[in-house]
């Protein structure tokens, strides 16, 4: 995974991705009796106890109409605890309040499945039950440009993504919640390590199309990647500008938009990160995307920014 | 030290006509036995004189001493020479003595660059021969002028009114009068312009004194308060005159107000015979009974908590304490109402100065300080995930946008 390939999210490679990895895997995580007696002890309300058989779905009927997520956590969404979901401004992204901390959610594609241990919340109106998950600013910067305040994110319902660094598509399967059925998701990763990850993630998501390729030859997976109308990468390579450029050329449609999260360590770790930010932002319009707006992930991410770009926008008239 | 030695040695070469001159001027006898040798001598002589007291003293003879040879072929100038050297010897101390002594010390202190102090160094003693005379001489001209000043000027110019009061002080005190007394009726009598009020209240204070040594073994709370009353009284007074004694501003102080008004309550009771006071305790009750009544139906508001004994006793004189307590109050009120004179401060009522750090380093640390707090606003900090995150403990608004537009 180390040097050649772009290391999805630049997090200091492979112990650190092995060890997320076990954490993505469930496996490891049912191991916990803590976990078991939990759903022993929620029984009463149909907990889904987690653990090993989360597949089974069993604790489905749960309370109401509340939301009872996975129980696990104290404080926060704690199963059985009210929760009331409400649209975010991007469309697919809902916001949970409930006890005293808000939480980002996405509408889970595959119902009842964590990704990567995160909560999920259960809504039921009438009939129908909805599940959401919690979403957790400090493991996606996506999330965290969200909860930040970006001015859009250009991935909604419908769209279709190009996913440069997906690593073990934490974000990615948002991203799914987000675009749902009617959209895709390119997910591109080239660690076979956390690519494997991807795929089973992928499995469960029939959105996502995972390609365990270098993204800096988009031409070997042309073939896989139709027209998309936004990129999204978080590649943390200091040709970064130009990995998502040559992405564009090749998939972006015209008019179509760009986030990418640039780590400025990575880059360029002597240069100030603004100093950074600006050279890739130049960068960009060099390669015809024009840069929208930049934020960057101060309370999540140390030097990190999001930058929102259009390619090739349509002359004014 | 060789090279001391002969430039000392030029210095007094060069000024040997200077000094034959002087010497045929100021005495008769040398005209006749000295000539140029003795002259240097002479001169040579004078500042070994002038250097005695110091060490090279011996080793300086010493190596003069071969010209001495040579020139003790004629024995009789040498001990000419001699008398002479001793003469100018005597002549230079008695003029420098009384340089050093009181007056001079009086007049500019013990060092000439202390009272000059015109920064101009004299020559290195060494080097001082004639010049050192003519600095004695003006030394003796002012010393001269000052002592004609000094006669014109008597015992009294020295006296500092304040200084003047504290010799007076005996004025208060009779054992102090008895020594003023001997001292000198003037002062006395000056002591008396500056507080004629000292005699009275001097008296006063006997009186009370009187007053309480007669109350001492009487017993009831009415001789009690009367007792308190020309305590304070007493007490008042003895403060003023201690004041006075001291020599402190007593103008318009307020203890001059507490003292008439103590005054007026002792007359109160002074118009109250002894005997009465004596009553015994059992004729207190039915006094408080009645005085009581009578405060009700007067003026209950009127008098004052503080002294409702008072009020017993001065049945017939409510109405003048009335009276006093509201001069009183009016007295305290014109006090307060007349406002201090502001300070200086208050006039300029300039913003105090911040006094910027001195210290570079301490002003680069205050700068950095600040650009971190002023950082916190356009950047939030970097938080990183150390417990299990729960979700925005501030809340999520959807509606906000905080990134920046880029063109």
């Amino acid at each position: 995974m180390a040097p050649p390939g772009f290391t999805p999210r630049g997090r200091g490679g492979f112990g650190d991705r092995g060890g997320r990895g076990g954490y993505g895997d469930r496996g490891g995580r049912g191991g916990f009796g803590d976990r078991g007696g939990r759903g022993g002890g929620r029984g009463g309300f149909g907990g889904r106890g987690r653990g090993g058989d989360r597949g089974g779905g069993r604790g489905r009927g749960g309370f109401g109409d509340r939301g009872r997520g996975r129980g696990g956590g104290r404080g926060g969404m704690r199963g059985g605890a009210k929760v009331a979901v409400e649209p975010h401004r991007y469309e697919g992204v809902f916001i949970g309040r409930g006890g005293k901390e808000d939480v980002l959610l996405t509408k889970n594609f595959a119902v009842g499945e964590s990704v990567y241990g995160e909560k999920r919340i259960s809504v039921e109106e009438g009939e129908t039950k909805i599940e959401y998950r919690a979403w957790n600013p400090f493991r996606s910067k996506l999330a965290a440009a969200i909860v930040g305040g970006v001015g859009d994110i250009h991935i909604k319902p419908g769209s279709k993504v190009l996913y440069l660094g997906a690593a073990s598509g934490t974000t990615v399967s948002h991203v799914s919640d987000i675009v749902g059925a009617e959209g895709l998701v390119y997910a591109v990763e080239f660690s076979h390590r956390s690519g494997r990850d991807l795929l089973n993630v992928a499995k469960k998501r029939t959105n996502i199309i995972p390609i365990i390729e270098d993204a800096r030859h988009p031409h070997k997976y042309r073939m896989l990647v139709g027209m998309v109308d936004v990129i999204f990468a978080d590649v943390a390579q200091p040709d970064q500008a130009r990995i998502v450029a040559v992405n564009a050329h090749s998939f972006l449609k015209n008019g179509g938009f760009i986030v990418i999260s640039i780590k400025a360590n990575c880059i360029d770790s002597t240069a100030e990160p603004a100093a950074v930010f600006a050279g890739e932002v130049e960068k960009l319009k060099q390669e015809k995307i024009k840069p929208i707006e930049q934020l960057t992930l101060e309370p999540y991410e140390r030097d990190h920014a999001v930058v929102v770009g259009k390619y090739r926008p349509p002359p004014k008239k | 030290m060789k090279s001391k030695r002969g430039g000392r040695k030029d210095y007094s070469a060069s000024r040997k006509p200077e000094k034959a001159v002087e010497d045929e001027s100021d005495e008769d006898v040398g005209d006749i036995f000295t000539d140029e040798i003795s002259e240097f001598t002479d001169a040579r002589n004078k500042i070994d004189l002038g250097d005695h007291n110091e060490s090279e003293g011996e080793e300086e003879e010493e190596m003069f001493a071969l010209m001495d040879e040579e020139e003790e072929s004629d024995e009789e100038i040498g001990e000419w020479s001699k008398r002479l050297k001793q003469i100018k010897f005597q002549a230079k101390l008695e003029n420098k003595k009384p340089l050093p002594g009181d007056s001079a010390e009086k007049s500019w202190g013990n060092k000439r660059g202390v009272f000059y102090g015109s920064g101009v160094k004299r020559k290195p003693k060494e080097a001082v021969s004639d010049e050192e005379d003519e600095w004695t001489m003006e030394e003796k001209e002012i010393e001269k002028l000052q002592k004609r000043l000094d006669e014109d000027i008597d015992e009294e110019d020295f006296l500092v009114p304040s200084l003047l009061i504290k010799k007076a002080k005996p004025v208060v005190s009779e054992d102090l009068t008895v020594k003023r007394d001997l001292t000198s009726t003037e002062k006395q009598e000056f002591k008396k312009k500056l507080h004629p009020e000292a005699e009275p209240l001097k008296e006063e204070l006997n009186k009370c004194i009187e007053e309480l040594e007669m109350l001492k073994d009487k017993k009831g709370w009415k001789v009690e308060s009367r007792d308190t009353c020309f305590r304070l009284l007493a007490a008042n007074i003895a403060f003023y005159l201690h004041m006075i004694e001291n020599d402190e501003d007593c103008r318009g102080h307020p203890v001059i107000k507490r003292i008439v008004q103590w005054k007026k309550l002792a007359k109160m009771y002074e118009a109250i015979p002894r005997d009465q006071m004596e009553a015994s305790d059992e004729d207190d009750n039915e006094h408080d009974e009645v005085t009581n009544d009578e405060t009700k139906n007067n003026s209950p508001q009127k008098l004052s908590r503080k002294r409702p004994r008072l009020a017993h006793f001065c049945e017939d004189s409510d109405d003048e304490i009335d009276e006093e307590m509201e001069e009183e109050n009016a007295n305290e009120i014109s006090e307060e109402g007349e406002s201090r004179p502001i300070t200086y401060e208050i006039e300029k009522n300039k913003p105090k100065k911040k006094t910027a750090p001195n210290n570079p380093r301490v002003k680069h640390r205050e700068k950095f300080r600040k650009a971190k707090i002023r950082m916190k606003g356009k950047i939030r900090e970097y938080r990183p995930e150390i417990n299990k995150y729960q979700g925005e403990a501030s809340g999520i608004r959807a509606g906000i946008i905080r990134s920046v537009r880029l063109k």
